[in-house]
Protein backbone atom coordinates (compact mmCIF):
# COMPACT_ATOMS: atom_id res chain seq x y z
CA UNK A 1 0.00 0.00 0.00
CA UNK A 2 1.36 3.42 -1.06
CA UNK A 3 -0.22 6.83 -0.14
CA UNK A 4 -0.94 9.36 -3.09
CA UNK A 5 -2.64 12.66 -2.89
CA UNK A 6 -4.07 10.99 0.80
CA UNK A 7 -5.61 7.96 -0.96
CA UNK A 8 -4.25 4.78 -0.59
CA UNK A 9 -3.26 2.69 -3.42
CA UNK A 10 -2.51 -1.08 -3.48
CA UNK A 11 0.51 -1.67 -5.45
CA UNK A 12 1.49 -4.94 -7.33
CA UNK A 13 4.20 -6.72 -9.21
CA UNK A 14 3.60 -7.19 -12.37
CA UNK A 15 2.63 -9.71 -14.62
CA UNK A 16 4.89 -11.59 -16.77
CA UNK A 17 4.58 -15.17 -18.55
CA UNK A 18 6.39 -17.36 -20.30
CA UNK A 19 3.85 -17.68 -22.84
CA UNK A 20 0.70 -15.20 -24.09
CA UNK A 21 -1.98 -16.72 -26.76
CA UNK A 22 -4.18 -14.23 -27.57
CA UNK A 23 -6.71 -14.33 -30.61
CA UNK A 24 -6.77 -11.20 -32.93
CA UNK A 25 -9.15 -10.70 -35.90
CA UNK A 26 -5.98 -9.73 -38.93
CA UNK A 27 -2.38 -9.73 -38.42
CA UNK A 28 0.45 -9.99 -41.21
CA UNK A 29 2.94 -11.87 -41.26
CA UNK A 30 5.22 -9.35 -39.05
CA UNK A 31 3.24 -9.90 -35.97
CA UNK A 32 1.36 -6.80 -36.16
CA UNK A 33 -2.61 -7.41 -35.32
CA UNK A 34 -5.90 -6.02 -35.45
CA UNK A 35 -8.54 -6.71 -33.35
CA UNK A 36 -12.50 -6.92 -33.84
CA UNK A 37 -15.33 -4.89 -31.39
CA UNK A 38 -15.30 -6.23 -27.66
CA UNK A 39 -12.80 -9.19 -28.69
CA UNK A 40 -10.03 -6.53 -28.03
CA UNK A 41 -10.49 -6.45 -24.11
CA UNK A 42 -7.49 -7.37 -22.73
CA UNK A 43 -5.53 -8.89 -25.71
CA UNK A 44 -3.39 -6.06 -26.11
CA UNK A 45 -1.90 -6.11 -22.36
CA UNK A 46 -1.60 -10.00 -22.89
CA UNK A 47 0.38 -9.54 -25.93
CA UNK A 48 2.89 -7.32 -23.95
CA UNK A 49 3.44 -9.19 -20.65
CA UNK A 50 4.82 -12.91 -22.47
CA UNK A 51 7.94 -13.71 -23.40
CA UNK A 52 6.74 -15.61 -26.36
CA UNK A 53 3.37 -14.37 -27.58
CA UNK A 54 1.45 -16.56 -29.43
CA UNK A 55 -1.55 -14.76 -31.94
CA UNK A 56 -4.02 -17.00 -33.35
CA UNK A 57 -5.36 -14.28 -36.36
CA UNK A 58 -8.65 -15.48 -38.78
CA UNK A 59 -7.03 -13.51 -41.74
CA UNK A 60 -3.51 -13.93 -41.74
CA UNK A 61 -2.07 -11.25 -44.63
CA UNK A 62 1.61 -10.89 -46.23
CA UNK A 63 3.73 -7.64 -44.39
CA UNK A 64 2.43 -4.61 -46.09
CA UNK A 65 -1.09 -5.31 -46.48
CA UNK A 66 -2.10 -3.65 -43.01
CA UNK A 67 -2.88 -0.06 -42.40
CA UNK A 68 0.07 1.20 -39.93
CA UNK A 69 -2.76 3.71 -38.84
CA UNK A 70 -4.75 0.28 -37.95
CA UNK A 71 -2.64 -1.77 -35.70
CA UNK A 72 -3.66 -2.38 -32.53
CA UNK A 73 -0.66 -4.66 -31.65
CA UNK A 74 2.66 -3.74 -33.03
CA UNK A 75 4.75 -6.86 -33.87
CA UNK A 76 7.58 -6.48 -31.83
CA UNK A 77 5.28 -8.11 -28.87
CA UNK A 78 4.54 -11.19 -31.09
CA UNK A 79 6.68 -13.96 -31.77
CA UNK A 80 4.44 -16.62 -33.13
CA UNK A 81 1.33 -16.38 -35.78
CA UNK A 82 -0.99 -18.85 -37.06
CA UNK A 83 -3.88 -18.34 -38.97
CA UNK A 84 -7.06 -20.41 -37.33
CA UNK A 85 -9.52 -22.60 -39.53
CA UNK A 86 -13.21 -23.56 -38.79
CA UNK A 87 -14.21 -20.57 -36.72
CA UNK A 88 -17.14 -21.26 -34.83
CA UNK A 89 -17.77 -18.21 -32.46
CA UNK A 90 -20.02 -19.48 -29.57
CA UNK A 91 -22.13 -16.46 -27.78
CA UNK A 92 -22.42 -16.95 -24.09
CA UNK A 93 -25.37 -14.63 -23.69
CA UNK A 94 -27.19 -14.58 -27.00
CA UNK A 95 -29.63 -11.29 -26.08
CA UNK A 96 -32.39 -10.41 -28.82
CA UNK A 97 -34.65 -7.05 -28.83
CA UNK A 98 -37.40 -8.12 -30.76
CA UNK B 1 -41.67 -3.70 -2.31
CA UNK B 2 -40.44 -3.41 -5.61
CA UNK B 3 -39.52 -5.58 -8.26
CA UNK B 4 -36.34 -5.40 -10.18
CA UNK B 5 -38.27 -3.60 -12.77
CA UNK B 6 -38.91 -0.97 -10.04
CA UNK B 7 -35.24 -0.85 -8.81
CA UNK B 8 -34.59 0.39 -12.28
CA UNK B 9 -37.09 2.58 -13.23
CA UNK B 10 -36.19 4.49 -9.84
CA UNK B 11 -32.85 4.66 -10.53
CA UNK B 12 -33.48 5.58 -13.96
CA UNK B 13 -34.48 8.89 -12.33
CA UNK B 14 -30.97 9.76 -11.40
CA UNK B 15 -29.90 9.90 -14.41
CA UNK B 16 -28.74 13.30 -16.64
CA UNK B 17 -28.17 14.69 -19.36
CA UNK B 18 -24.68 14.19 -21.08
CA UNK B 19 -23.51 11.85 -18.50
CA UNK B 20 -21.01 8.95 -19.26
CA UNK B 21 -22.35 5.89 -17.09
CA UNK B 22 -21.10 2.48 -16.29
CA UNK B 23 -24.15 0.21 -15.67
CA UNK B 24 -23.22 -3.36 -13.93
CA UNK B 25 -24.58 -6.75 -14.36
CA UNK B 26 -28.32 -7.49 -13.50
CA UNK B 27 -30.68 -4.56 -12.24
CA UNK B 28 -28.86 -2.36 -13.20
CA UNK B 29 -28.59 -3.45 -16.88
CA UNK B 30 -32.23 -2.88 -16.67
CA UNK B 31 -31.86 0.84 -15.82
CA UNK B 32 -30.92 1.25 -19.44
CA UNK B 33 -34.75 0.25 -20.86
CA UNK B 34 -35.92 3.26 -18.79
CA UNK B 35 -33.83 6.53 -19.19
CA UNK B 36 -36.10 9.03 -21.07
CA UNK B 37 -35.23 9.06 -25.06
CA UNK B 38 -35.01 12.91 -24.42
CA UNK B 39 -32.00 12.16 -22.47
CA UNK B 40 -28.58 12.24 -24.02
CA UNK B 41 -26.23 9.74 -22.65
CA UNK B 42 -23.47 7.47 -23.20
CA UNK B 43 -23.22 4.06 -21.56
CA UNK B 44 -19.87 2.93 -21.11
CA UNK B 45 -19.06 -1.06 -21.00
CA UNK B 46 -15.65 -2.10 -19.44
CA UNK B 47 -14.63 -4.45 -21.93
CA UNK B 48 -14.00 -1.75 -24.21
CA UNK B 49 -16.97 -0.29 -25.78
CA UNK B 50 -18.33 3.38 -25.22
CA UNK B 51 -21.60 3.75 -26.91
CA UNK B 52 -23.39 1.00 -25.91
CA UNK B 53 -26.65 0.48 -28.28
CA UNK B 54 -29.96 -1.64 -27.26
CA UNK B 55 -29.45 -5.78 -27.60
CA UNK B 56 -29.18 -6.55 -31.88
CA UNK B 57 -31.71 -8.15 -33.74
CA UNK B 58 -31.32 -11.57 -34.91
CA UNK B 59 -29.64 -10.55 -38.09
CA UNK B 60 -27.30 -7.86 -36.12
CA UNK B 61 -25.96 -10.46 -33.87
CA UNK B 62 -22.09 -10.27 -33.62
CA UNK B 63 -20.15 -12.58 -31.67
CA UNK B 64 -17.50 -9.84 -31.48
CA UNK B 65 -19.52 -7.36 -30.07
CA UNK B 66 -20.81 -7.96 -26.41
CA UNK B 67 -20.65 -6.30 -23.06
CA UNK B 68 -18.91 -7.14 -19.86
CA UNK B 69 -21.93 -9.22 -18.80
CA UNK B 70 -21.12 -10.85 -22.28
CA UNK B 71 -24.44 -10.42 -23.53
CA UNK B 72 -24.32 -9.57 -27.01
CA UNK B 73 -25.10 -5.62 -28.02
CA UNK B 74 -25.03 -3.24 -30.66
CA UNK B 75 -23.10 0.46 -31.26
CA UNK B 76 -24.61 3.73 -31.02
CA UNK B 77 -23.21 5.91 -33.86
CA UNK B 78 -20.10 7.57 -32.07
CA UNK B 79 -19.12 4.69 -30.79
CA UNK B 80 -15.88 3.96 -29.95
CA UNK B 81 -14.03 0.70 -29.50
CA UNK B 82 -10.83 0.01 -27.34
CA UNK B 83 -8.97 -2.19 -25.24
CA UNK B 84 -9.49 -3.00 -21.01
CA UNK B 85 -6.08 -0.51 -20.48
CA UNK B 86 -7.98 2.33 -22.09
CA UNK B 87 -11.26 1.35 -20.32
CA UNK B 88 -9.49 1.66 -16.98
CA UNK B 89 -8.08 4.89 -17.79
CA UNK B 90 -11.33 6.10 -18.30
CA UNK B 91 -13.03 4.68 -15.44
CA UNK B 92 -9.69 5.20 -12.87
CA UNK B 93 -9.28 8.80 -13.99
CA UNK B 94 -13.10 10.12 -12.84
CA UNK B 95 -14.64 10.74 -16.21
CA UNK B 96 -17.20 8.51 -15.55
CA UNK B 97 -20.01 10.21 -13.70
CA UNK B 98 -22.49 7.68 -12.25
CA UNK B 99 -21.57 4.14 -11.84
CA UNK B 100 -25.03 1.71 -11.13
CA UNK B 101 -24.02 -1.67 -9.71
CA UNK B 102 -25.48 -4.00 -7.46
CA UNK B 103 -24.29 -5.72 -3.90
CA UNK B 104 -24.96 -8.26 -1.43
CA UNK B 105 -24.46 -5.79 1.25
CA UNK B 106 -23.42 -2.15 2.04
CA UNK B 107 -22.15 -0.38 5.42
CA UNK B 108 -23.35 2.12 6.69
CA UNK B 109 -20.02 3.89 5.73
CA UNK B 110 -20.57 3.62 2.14
CA UNK B 111 -18.47 0.13 2.63
CA UNK B 112 -19.61 -2.19 -0.58
CA UNK B 113 -19.34 -6.29 -1.09
CA UNK B 114 -20.56 -7.49 -4.29
CA UNK B 115 -17.95 -10.01 -5.76
CA UNK B 116 -17.50 -12.95 -3.31
CA UNK B 117 -19.10 -15.06 -0.83
CA UNK B 118 -17.04 -17.30 0.84
CA UNK B 119 -16.71 -21.01 -0.36
CA UNK B 120 -18.78 -20.04 -3.90
CA UNK B 121 -17.02 -20.53 -7.13
CA UNK B 122 -16.78 -16.83 -8.25
CA UNK B 123 -14.91 -15.78 -11.58
CA UNK B 124 -13.32 -12.69 -9.97
CA UNK B 125 -14.13 -9.36 -8.82
CA UNK B 126 -14.41 -8.17 -12.46
CA UNK B 127 -13.85 -4.07 -12.96
CA UNK B 128 -16.45 -3.33 -9.76
CA UNK B 129 -13.02 -2.90 -7.63
CA UNK B 130 -11.98 -0.36 -10.18
CA UNK B 131 -15.39 1.53 -10.51
CA UNK B 132 -16.29 2.38 -7.08
CA UNK B 133 -12.73 3.77 -6.10
CA UNK B 134 -12.80 5.96 -8.96
CA UNK B 135 -16.03 7.19 -10.20
CA UNK B 136 -17.72 10.62 -8.99
CA UNK B 137 -21.26 9.05 -8.11
CA UNK B 138 -22.23 5.67 -7.37
CA UNK B 139 -25.66 4.03 -6.46
CA UNK B 140 -26.21 0.90 -5.75
CA UNK B 141 -29.05 -1.37 -6.98
CA UNK B 142 -30.20 -3.69 -4.08
CA UNK B 143 -32.51 -5.98 -2.21
CA UNK B 144 -33.03 -4.71 1.08
CA UNK B 145 -32.84 -8.17 2.90
CA UNK B 146 -31.75 -11.52 1.91
CA UNK B 147 -34.05 -14.01 1.23
CA UNK B 148 -34.17 -15.15 4.66
CA UNK B 149 -35.18 -12.02 5.70
CA UNK B 150 -31.40 -10.70 7.20
CA UNK B 151 -30.59 -7.41 6.62
CA UNK B 152 -28.17 -6.35 3.86
CA UNK B 153 -27.92 -2.35 4.91
CA UNK B 154 -25.39 -3.14 8.20
CA UNK B 155 -22.95 -1.60 10.44
CA UNK B 156 -20.41 -3.32 8.97
CA UNK B 157 -19.75 -5.47 5.89
CA UNK B 158 -19.24 -9.81 6.58
CA UNK B 159 -18.49 -10.32 3.06
CA UNK B 160 -15.06 -9.56 1.34
CA UNK B 161 -15.11 -6.16 0.70
CA UNK B 162 -15.23 -4.26 -2.93
CA UNK B 163 -14.33 -0.87 -1.94
CA UNK B 164 -14.64 1.14 1.13
CA UNK B 165 -16.60 4.72 1.70
CA UNK B 166 -17.51 4.44 -1.73
CA UNK B 167 -21.32 4.15 -1.96
CA UNK B 168 -22.99 7.51 -2.15
CA UNK B 169 -26.87 6.14 -2.94
CA UNK B 170 -28.86 3.04 -2.18
CA UNK B 171 -31.76 2.44 -3.98
CA UNK B 172 -33.51 -0.82 -2.68
CA UNK B 173 -37.18 -2.73 -3.05
CA UNK B 174 -37.98 -0.95 -0.20
CA UNK B 175 -36.36 2.90 -0.10
CA UNK B 176 -34.02 5.02 -1.60
CA UNK B 177 -31.24 5.86 1.05
CA UNK B 178 -28.03 8.15 0.91
CA UNK B 179 -25.00 7.30 2.52
CA UNK B 180 -23.77 10.15 5.05
CA UNK B 181 -20.24 11.59 4.69
CA UNK B 182 -20.15 11.05 8.69
CA UNK B 183 -22.03 7.49 8.00
CA UNK B 184 -25.50 6.28 8.55
CA UNK B 185 -28.34 5.42 6.01
CA UNK B 186 -30.32 8.77 5.51
CA UNK B 187 -33.82 7.43 4.54
CA UNK B 188 -35.06 9.47 1.64
CA UNK B 189 -37.75 8.14 -0.09
CA UNK B 190 -40.07 4.54 0.70
CA UNK B 191 -41.16 2.07 -2.08
CA UNK B 192 -45.09 2.54 -2.46
CA UNK B 193 -47.06 0.71 0.43
CA UNK B 194 -44.07 0.17 2.60
CA UNK B 195 -44.16 1.73 5.86
CA UNK B 196 -41.02 3.55 7.65
CA UNK B 197 -41.32 0.44 10.65
CA UNK B 198 -40.47 -2.20 7.85
CA UNK B 199 -37.45 -0.04 6.99
CA UNK B 200 -36.61 0.69 10.85
CA UNK B 201 -36.91 -3.33 11.10
CA UNK B 202 -35.07 -4.17 7.33
CA UNK B 203 -31.95 -1.89 8.12
CA UNK B 204 -29.31 -3.03 10.76
CA UNK B 205 -26.90 -0.22 10.41
CA UNK B 206 -27.77 2.94 11.62
CA UNK B 207 -30.91 4.94 9.76
CA UNK B 208 -31.82 8.28 10.06
CA UNK B 209 -35.00 9.55 9.50
CA UNK B 210 -35.60 13.04 9.40
CA UNK B 211 -39.05 14.99 8.78
CA UNK B 212 -41.57 13.65 5.92
CA UNK B 213 -40.60 11.15 4.03
CA UNK B 214 -42.31 10.86 0.75
CA UNK B 215 -43.34 7.83 -1.18
CA UNK B 216 -41.02 6.90 -4.38
CA UNK B 217 -42.69 8.82 -8.04
CA UNK B 218 -42.20 5.81 -10.48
Amino acid sequence: MREFDGKLYLLENWLRADFSIVKAWKGDTAGNLIYRGTARNFNPMMATAGKITIAEVEELVPVGELDPNHIHTPGIYVQRIFQGKNYEKRIEQRTISI
Amino acid sequence: MLDKTGIAKRIAKEVKDGMYINLGIGIPTLVANYIPAHLNVVLQSENGLLGIGPFPKENEVDADLINAGKQTVTMMPGSALFHSAESFAMIRGGHVDLTILGAMEVSETGDIANWKVPGKMVKGMGGAMDLVASAKHIIVAMQHCSKEGVSKLLKKCTLPITGIKCVKRIVSDMAVLDILPGGGFKLLERAPGVSIDQIKNATEGSLIIEGNIPEMQL
